[in-house]
């Protein structure tokens, strides 16, 4: 098992009425740099 | 203790190894075959390694974490930006071989400066407490006409005063004399699209009632890099020109436009949207469309300095080293996304912008929003959706487009399955071959 991680999560992550402010990396369907798509849908 | 119901377990195209990731603890892995073909079918022999990368879970405390990263998931989304479409016109010079506004039939508009005085009227009262920004759509918003300039004066005006940014999706042709209009803006980003090099992009997207587009979209792309815009060119793909995409990524590095700070790409698959095109043959399916990309990319690997395809979380796995957050939801509509147009009517997104019977309020001349239309929307989410309450790969789906869900399903809480295993598949052959030849 080769681990393709090469960074770690927070071990402890804080409750969320204290979290800490989002990173927004999340994977939208169309990423952030082309949210001005109108291929949003697809 | 039990396998995780979120591992993503698939077989890496053309290896015997196999790759297994999930989005809820975080964690990816490349696997031997013989320890891929043994998890496939629910074996091990090393439960602490998989325990402690969450592939192999105590159930109740993987439901706490799901239920925490879906709390982390909605405070995000509720803080971000929200992206506000205009549409000032559905009218286009283009007549594009697969358009899916074509068979719109809007209704003749009303006085176009009220109504966008209207927008932003609704726009400051409703969206006040929220980051924002304003994309021009259309149709084609930068037409030559004094009326549409004045409307385009009135979003730049508009959207300066107020200190938000102002992105344009253009066809790109009349783009170069709108350039000195656009630098009052904030300008976000340019999206224009080109189909191929000269001959194959002017199959494609000619003007109404013929003539060549392609010369005026490059001058167009040209200027805007010139003024320091951000241009997002994208191409829409299907059978008719995958072969010249290639020709299109050395057409765009040899012109500079891949140095240039603000330039980015993105893919658009064609499709059936709305309504049957009459060439089905040449549509892709996802999975079909990136098998294609994946064979054009290894024949020719300088196309990854013009666009690197994201193969579902592939690209973004393999370019840094860590998974994305778990994605509950896909669907933007009514959440981060709102469209508006001339008419005065308030859709979900840019997907049904101006299609009949889609229309979930109006902010003109009357500001009225269905809380019955806006909801079904609003819930939309993996939780939501039964179909994707059992489905491994739906932190990595998102379950999809809700648009295309409803003209599938005939309701927006159903699902549009992504095919992550096999994009995952084929996006690990092509950009983890290094941890894949190591030991």
């Amino acid at each position: 098992m080769k681990s393709l991680i090469k960074k770690t999560r927070p071990a402890d992550p804080q409750p969320v009425c204290c979290a800490p402010p989002p990173d927004a990396k999340v994977a939208q369907c169309c990423a952030k740099v082309s949210k001005t798509v109108a291929g949003c849908h697809d | 203790m039990e396998l995780s119901k979120h591992n993503i377990l698939t077989r890496v195209h053309g290896s015997e190894r196999w790759l297994l990731a999930n989005l809820l603890s975080g964690e990816a892995d490349v696997l031997d075959p013989e320890v891929g073909a043994r998890l496939a079918k629910g074996e091990y022999d090393d439960p602490t390694e998989l325990a402690a990368k969450g592939y192999l879970v105590d159930p109740d405390d993987e439901w706490r974490r799901y239920r925490k990263a879906y709390l982390d998931f909605l405070e995000t989304r509720n803080s971000d930006e929200v992206q506000l479409f205009y549409v000032p016109s559905y009218a286009c010079n283009f007549g594009c071989s697969y358009c899916f506004q074509d068979g719109y039939a809007p209704p003749p508009g009303t006085d176009g400066e009220a109504v966008l005085a209207a927008f932003f009227a609704y726009v400051d009262a409703t969206f006040a407490d929220r980051r924002k920004y304003v994309t021009l759509f259309g149709g084609e918003p930068l037409l030559p006409s004094a009326s549409a300039r004045r409307l385009v004066d009135g979003i730049v005006d508009g959207t300066a005063r107020r200190g938000l940014d102002l992105a344009v999706v253009t066809n790109g042709y009349h783009l170069a004399s709108y350039v000195s209009t656009l630098q009052r803006a904030r300008i976000r980003e340019v999206q224009v699209t080109l189909d191929g090099t000269e001959e194959l992009h002017d199959q494609r997207r000619y003007l109404k009632g013929g003539g060549r587009t392609f010369q005026r979209v490059v001058e167009g792309v040209d200027a805007a890099l010139a003024a320091g815009f951000s241009v997002n060119l994208r191409t829409v793909l299907d059978r008719d020109n995958v072969e010249s995409f290639g020709a299109l990524a050395h057409f765009a590095i040899d012109r500079g436009w891949t140095r240039a700070p603000g330039f980015k790409t993105q893919i658009g698959r064609n499709y059936e949207l709305h309504h049957c095109q009459s060439e089905r043959a040449r549509l892709y399916t996802r999975v079909s469309l990136f098998e294609d990309l994946q064979r054009l990319v290894l024949a020719d690997p300088a196309i990854l300095e013009f666009h690197r395809p994201a193969f579902s979380i592939s690209k973004f796995l393999f370019e840094r080293g860590e998974l994305p957050d778990p994605l509950f939801d896909a669907c933007p509509a009514c959440k981060t996304e709102w469209a508006f147009d001339y008419t005065g009517r308030i859709y979900p997104c840019t997907a049904n912008v101006g299609k009949s019977g889609e229309a979930i309020g109006t902010f003109f001349p009357e500001v009225k929003l269905d809380a019955t239309l806006v909801e079904p929307w609003e819930e939309r989410d993996v939780l939501a959706i039964e179909a994707c309450r059992g489905c491994a790969v739906q932190l990595a789906c998102g379950g999809g487009c809700g648009a295309v869900a409803k003209n599938e399903h005939g309701v927006v809480g159903a699902p549009d399955c992504r095919p992550v295993k096999e994009l995952l598949s084929l996006g690990c052959s092509l950009y983890g071959r290094e941890a894949l030849e190591s030991e």
